[in-house]
């Protein structure tokens, strides 16, 4: 991925699929995230809670199942079978 | 070496043999056997003749009578492009928009060397104002009355953008001029240099406005991305200018392109640094001279 950052929202070049997106920072850091390391959606808030000092209240707002859903249909990430909330 | 024909009669010799025109960086071997157009021909493109014929033509292009009855009743003329004929007749009368409609065409479906942006873009101390728009929005209007108060005419149509230095190349060519904007740039710009009015074409009342000869004479000169901006003309509107986010801005660009995903990761790596050379704004006017005098401001402060 070849990714612009210009303070609002981060655009980013998808080369497998020659798209470019438009991501917020939440979407931005799950890509990250998944990228190290396979992990839960539980385990992705957790690291935004840290990394980030929220509350988690405030990314139960955030439709992250959503998020993870298109990100799968994009091929961006890689949703295991078993448990739609594992990265 | 520069070859001018002087005459109408010697333009519609020369046509039938072929001429060359220079349109910015491309080459259109032109042939046609219909007098009216050699007549339009000869007053709106001799300062695009290419000063000498080259074995090399990027588009050969033939505007000719068809066969048959429609060669004499009701005429009408045939666009070719390599011999194949991709769109369906003109009237007769409507032969020299039907070319530049179709010079249009050959451009935007073939020129895939070169980032292909759908605006118009305006030069002024070798930095270029870029003014990306939506059919509908002023841009034709604002580019020419741009390019009659101190601005050099790149583009009216396409902002192409060279993937070696993404430079923008200019390609001077007329501007069609429809319907009401006709009236408002001939009151707004006593000095420019109009063609005659086709009625009833495809997209109304055209006329094309002629560049100025300094604009066509400097079509080798390059310029950088310095502004971007989104015109909208809205009757009685109050004058705006406005910052555009930059994210914003990329797509906006992005997604007006003639061949974002032709170019992959070239259109991203290219789009992404003119935004990032540029300042990026929407503009809303109603009255030109305001537009220019916001615009003016812009380049005054670079």
């Amino acid at each position: 991925m070849l990714w612009r950052d210009w303070g609002d929202l981060f655009v980013a070049y998808q080369p497998s699929s020659a798209e470019t997106h438009a991501f917020d920072w939440v979407t931005r850091s799950l890509l990250e995230a998944g990228k190290e390391a396979s992990l839960t959606l539980d385990e992705f808030v957790q690291e935004l809670v840290s990394d980030f000092d929220l509350k988690s209240e405030q990314i139960q707002n955030l439709d992250l199942t959503q998020v993870v859903k298109r990100l799968d249909e994009l091929g961006l990430i890689a949703l295991q079978q078993s448990d739609q909330s594992g990265l | 070496m520069t070859i001018y024909t002087t005459s109408s009669a010697d333009w519609e010799a020369s046509l039938q043999l072929g001429i060359d025109l220079k349109f910015g960086p491309f080459i259109i071997r032109l042939n046609s056997n219909v007098k009216p157009f050699a007549d339009l021909a000869a007053a709106l493109y001799q300062p695009y003749l290419s000063p000498q014929k080259t074995d090399f033509a990027d588009f050969h292009v033939s505007m000719d009578l068809p066969l048959g009855l429609r060669r004499w009743l009701r005429p009408q003329v045939l666009f070719g492009l390599d011999g194949r004929r991709p769109f369906a007749p003109y009237s007769h009368e409507h032969a020299l928009p039907a070319f530049e409609w179709g010079v249009n065409w050959c451009i935007a479906t073939r020129a895939h060397h070169l980032l292909m942006l759908h605006c118009a873009v305006v030069e002024r101390n070798g930095f270029a104002l870029m003014l990306p728009a939506w059919p509908g929005h002023g841009k034709s209007t604002l580019c020419s009355a741009l390019i009659h108060n101190g601005w050099r005419l790149l583009s009216d149509e396409f902002g192409l953008v060279r993937p070696e230095d993404g430079c923008l190349l200019p390609i001077p060519r007329l501007i069609p001029l429809k319907n009401q904007s006709i009236e408002v740039i001939a009151d707004f710009c006593p000095s420019a240099r109009l063609g005659p009015k086709f009625y009833e074409t495809r997209k109304g009342t055209v006329a094309h406005v002629i560049p100025p000869a300094d604009s066509i004479q400097r079509s080798d000169e390059t310029a950088k991305p310095r502004w971007l901006v989104f015109p909208r003309w809205i009757a009685g509107a109050s004058l705006s200018l406005e910052p555009l986010p930059k994210t914003e801005a990329f797509f906006m660009v992005a997604t007006n392109a003639f061949n974002y995903e032709v170019l992959d990761q070239v259109s991203f790596n290219l789009v992404s640094a003119m935004v990032d050379q540029s300042d990026s704004y929407t503009l809303c006017y109603s009255k030109l001279d305001e537009a220019i005098a916001a615009l003016n401001e812009l380049s005054a402060n670079v």
